[in-house]
């Protein structure tokens, strides 16, 4: 039977556990199949919204974003401002003029418009830490400013492509792609990477004979590399296919204030009170024409759309918010958002998990309802904090789902189980009720029919066996034998009678058949023996008729400490010892009868001197039942012999202690 | 009729008795005997308990069939229950039961037995003249307990009364002598005499007044009845 539940036992976990593996595949698998994609994005998007709404970050110190506005710029807000070369070339020289670290000048060339290209040319050159942009998308796409040289075109000229979601929500970056338009030799570098590059150029050239280089990642041989802070290449996961992703992408960590960058515009700037120098010196300066058009989602924005502001933002926001991200990440050690295979798998298992905890080690319902309650929160908390401090986007939506739909499984798998184990438990405690009932009904039945042998014993068959006795003995005439008789006539009908009122009341009572009546067991045991004696004695038995003097003493006993069942079973021995003398102990002349306390113990005595117990007569019978009888209900010692010269001696010691 | 003398003894008696005309009928036997005691009632055993409590008693004559407060049923048992509180608080209270339910005595037999005090049982059946007698016997501190002895027990003895007869009859040992024995006080062994003369169906006054010797009609009686060889 053990052996067989405890297979049972496994069986059903193993059983049981199915039920979570089963929950936890389908969920892998709907993921993979994209059921998961649009809420995981959702919830990164969440995530980085939470991040600016509690400006989480300060504003990047190390970028001023410039914005050349009018009359630097021509033409109208409808159209897009367009830039002569020469204002742009004079805008340059004040900036440079205030050292800054690098500048990106985002700006593509067909908005810069003069013949004086020459200027911008030449600044160029003298400054190789001056970006400006290209863009090979097909809708308005845009040539570097013509005749750089090669390694201008290399090094100073970035492509400014921004790379849209499926939803139009720009949550990706390029670090660098091939571009089909081109010749053989077409890896083209990002704004965004050529800015962080000629930013930290700058600065090692400051701190002299360092180089700086670019490299590809070590870990991933495929990424970028500034140092040791690889920028994690965005693979295909959360929906991202390979297709998708051209070239090198990564992940934008959006800055989570809502003043990412110091903004100024350019008549700010040459205002004589400016204080240029705070704001462009050390610094990496973009510089866009203003009026950009703000048609671009991210992630930080849309929260707010329910509100119908639209405060989409502008490409340059983008591209600055990118560049932030690589120079924080090498500077700072800002973190940068990744993902990873192993990483998620582990979260979504654990928190699924935990989930399964919630139903199995719960005491109660609500309590498995309250900690898979408490499950969700902390993996919601848990994901944001990961994704805060190290970036890492884990699968949260998909997570959630598994782990609720276990939590919940559980929870009502333990709640039946509970449920079920609660009924068989009740079941369980009827039955022990049932037993115990019946055990009761068998010893109460055990006792009525020994009380009532008692009763006819220690009565009716005394009588019985003295008129027998006598008239054997032919010394009783017939008037007398009428009366014995009637006697036992009485005493028979009484037990009779007796019988059926203690069935109808429940007092506790000595049934004392041939003085016809019952004696109360709970008035004290030594009144309880008086009586008993005075009852035995007024009987014609044969040995009481010679009786000279009775030693008679019944010391008080604390009878408080026994039961009305050894009460009634002590008045029985007494009766009986009593009814024996009176049947064997023919020509006694004394009796003794005492009760006495003696160390702790109570010795109750019956001797004669009557011709009984010669010792040719066989001890059996009643006498000897009850004696151990009340032997082994008091816990005492009963003797039984003759007595000297004659007679007979009978002797109960029983403890008064428990 | 007893003579009204001047050094006629002074005390006081306690009636306990919840029926007003046997109250009465004590009353009247008392006043004729005691002129001199005072006389107390009660009708309850609570207040019995309570003038015993606040009086020396020379006698307490009770009844077994009384309430334990006003307005409650009389009952035997409560008669019974005021005895037993009676002999265990005071040991040597002489004591007369006057009652119809004698019988009742039977299993506090054992605490009459031990009880030093004077101790009588008057029925309310008997006669005026026996009333005065028993009642007179317990104030003078006698036993009178034959009418609840068992039927044939023949004579009924604690262990140690038959110690007192054999020192003093086998040993001729004096009062003093048996107590000594015994380890009890002498007047231990004069409250077990009184319990002999009892069982013995000596009764002391009439025996004396018929100028008998107590002591030596004990030995012959106990001679007789086996109780000394």
């Amino acid at each position: 039977m053990e052996g067989q539940s405890r297979w049972e036992k496994v069986f059903d976990a193993i059983r049981t556990s199915l039920w979570g593996v089963g929950i936890i595949a389908t969920v892998l698998g709907a993921r993979s199949l994209g059921a998961f994609h649009a809420l995981e994005l959702m919830a990164l998007d969440r995530f980085l919204t939470l991040n600016t709404q509690l400006s989480i970050e300060s504003t990047d110190e190390d970028i001023t974003l410039v914005e050349i506005d009018p009359p630097h710029v021509q033409g109208s807000v409808e159209k897009g401002y367009t830039i002569t070369a020469d204002s742009l070339a004079d805008i340059l020289e004040t900036i440079f003029a205030n050292e800054p670290t690098v500048v990106g000048a985002d700006i593509v060339s067909y908005r810069i418009t003069g013949e004086n290209q020459e200027r911008l040319r030449s600044l160029i050159n003298q400054h190789s830490n001056l970006i400006t942009v290209a863009n090979y998308s097909s809708s308005n796409s845009a040539e570097p400013i013509t005749g750089l040289s090669k390694s201008q075109l290399e090094d100073q000229v970035g492509f400014n492509d921004l790379v849209f979601d499926r939803d139009g929500i720009i949550r990706r970056a390029f670090l660098g792609s091939y571009f089909l338009s081109d010749e053989a030799d077409s890896y083209k570098i990002s704004f965004a990477i050529q800015v962080a590059k000629g930013h930290f150029y700058s600065k090692a050239q400051a701190d002299e004979g360092k180089r700086f280089e670019i490299e590809n990642g070590i870990r991933d041989p495929d990424t970028m590399r500034f140092e040791s802070r690889e920028i994690p290449r965005l693979v295909s996961n959360y929906g991202y296919t390979e297709q998708q992703i051209g070239g090198v992408q990564t992940l934008i960590n959006y800055r989570g204030n809502p003043k990412p960058f110091e903004v100024v515009t350019v008549s700010d700037l040459l205002e004589p009170q400016t204080d240029r120098s705070s704001l462009i010196k050390d610094k990496i300066i973009i510089l866009s024409l203003a009026g950009a058009a703000h048609d671009f989602a991210i992630p930080v924005t849309i929260a707010d759309r329910t509100l119908d502001e639209s405060p989409l933002a502008s490409g340059i926001e983008i591209q600055t918010h990118i560049i932030s991200q690589i120079v924080q990440a090498v500077e700072e050690q800002r973190p940068l958002i990744w993902t990873g295979r192993t990483a998620q798998y582990v979260f979504l298992v654990g928190v699924s998990i935990l989930g399964i905890s919630c139903g199995r080690f719960s005491k109660d319902t609500l309590s498995g309802l309250i900690s898979l309650l408490v499950t969700v929160f902390a993996s919601i908390f848990l994901s944001y904090l990961f994704l805060l401090r190290l970036g890492l986007w884990l699968p949260l939506t998909a997570a959630l789902v598994s782990t609720t739909a276990n939590g919940l499984v559980y929870i009502n798998y333990a709640q039946n189980k509970r449920r079920s184990e609660k009924m068989i438990q009740q079941l369980d405690l009827a039955l022990d009720n049932e037993r115990q009932l019946s055990e009761r009904l068998a010893f109460e039945r055990k006792k009525t029919i020994e009380n009532m042998f008692d009763s006819i014993h220690n009565g009716p068959l005394q009588t019985l066996a003295n008129l027998l006795r006598r008239t054997r003995d032919a010394t009783i005439d017939l008037p007398d034998i009428c009366l014995g008789l009637e006697d036992l006539n009485r005493e028979i009908r009484y037990i009779g009678d007796s019988i059926k009122q203690d069935a109808h009341d429940q007092k506790d009572s000595l049934d004392v058949s041939y003085a016809g009546t019952k004696f109360d067991l709970d008035i004290p045991l030594q009144e309880l023996f008086q009586e008993v004696y005075d009852a035995m004695l007024s009987r014609p038995l044969l040995g009481f008729s010679n009786l000279k003097f009775t030693i008679i003493s019944f010391a008080p006993i604390e009878s408080e400490i026994l039961s009305i069942d050894t009460k009634r079973k002590l008045c029985r021995f007494l009766e009986e010892a009593l009814g024996n003398v009176g049947k064997h102990a023919l020509g006694a002349t004394r009796l003794v009868v005492t009760g006495k306390n003696k160390d702790n113990h109570y010795e109750l005595t019956v001797a004669d001197n009557g011709s009984g117990g010669n010792g040719n007569e066989v001890e059996t019978g009643e006498g000897t039942r009850i004696g151990k009888e009340v032997e082994k209900i008091t816990g005492g010692k009963f003797i039984h012999k003759p007595n000297k010269p004659k007679g007979f001696f009978c002797q109960l010691t029983f403890p008064l202690s428990t | 009729m007893v003579p009204i003398s001047s050094e006629a003894p002074t005390g006081k008696i306690l009636i306990v008795d919840d029926h007003q005309v046997v109250l009465s009928g004590t009353i009247d036997i008392l006043r004729q005997h005691y002129p001199r005691y005072e006389l107390l009632t009660a009708k309850t055993a609570q207040e019995a308990l309570e003038k015993l409590a606040n009086h020396h008693l020379n006698l307490a004559i009770l009844d077994l069939s009384i309430p334990d407060a006003l307005h409650q049923d009389a009952r035997v048992e409560t008669g019974i229950e005021l005895l037993r509180q009676v002999m265990k608080h005071y040991p040597e209270q002489n004591i007369a039961i006057q009652s119809t339910y004698i019988k009742a005595l039977v299993r506090v037999r054992s605490e009459i037995d031990s009880h030093q005090g004077g101790f009588t049982i008057v029925d309310k059946s008997m006669s005026s003249q026996d009333i005065f007698q028993r009642i007179d016997g317990a104030l003078k501190g006698f036993s009178h307990t034959r009418g609840i002895k068992a039927l044939q027990a023949g004579i009924e003895l604690k262990p140690e009364w038959l110690q007192v007869l054999t020192f003093a009859f086998h040993e001729g040992l004096q009062d003093k002598a048996i107590a000594q024995e015994l380890s009890v006080q002498p007047s231990t062994i004069r409250h077990y005499w009184n319990k002999l003369y009892d069982v013995l169906e000596i009764d002391p006054e009439l025996d004396k007044k018929e100028g008998k010797n107590l002591r030596s009609l004990t030995e012959i009686r106990a001679r007789e009845r086996g109780l000394l060889d």
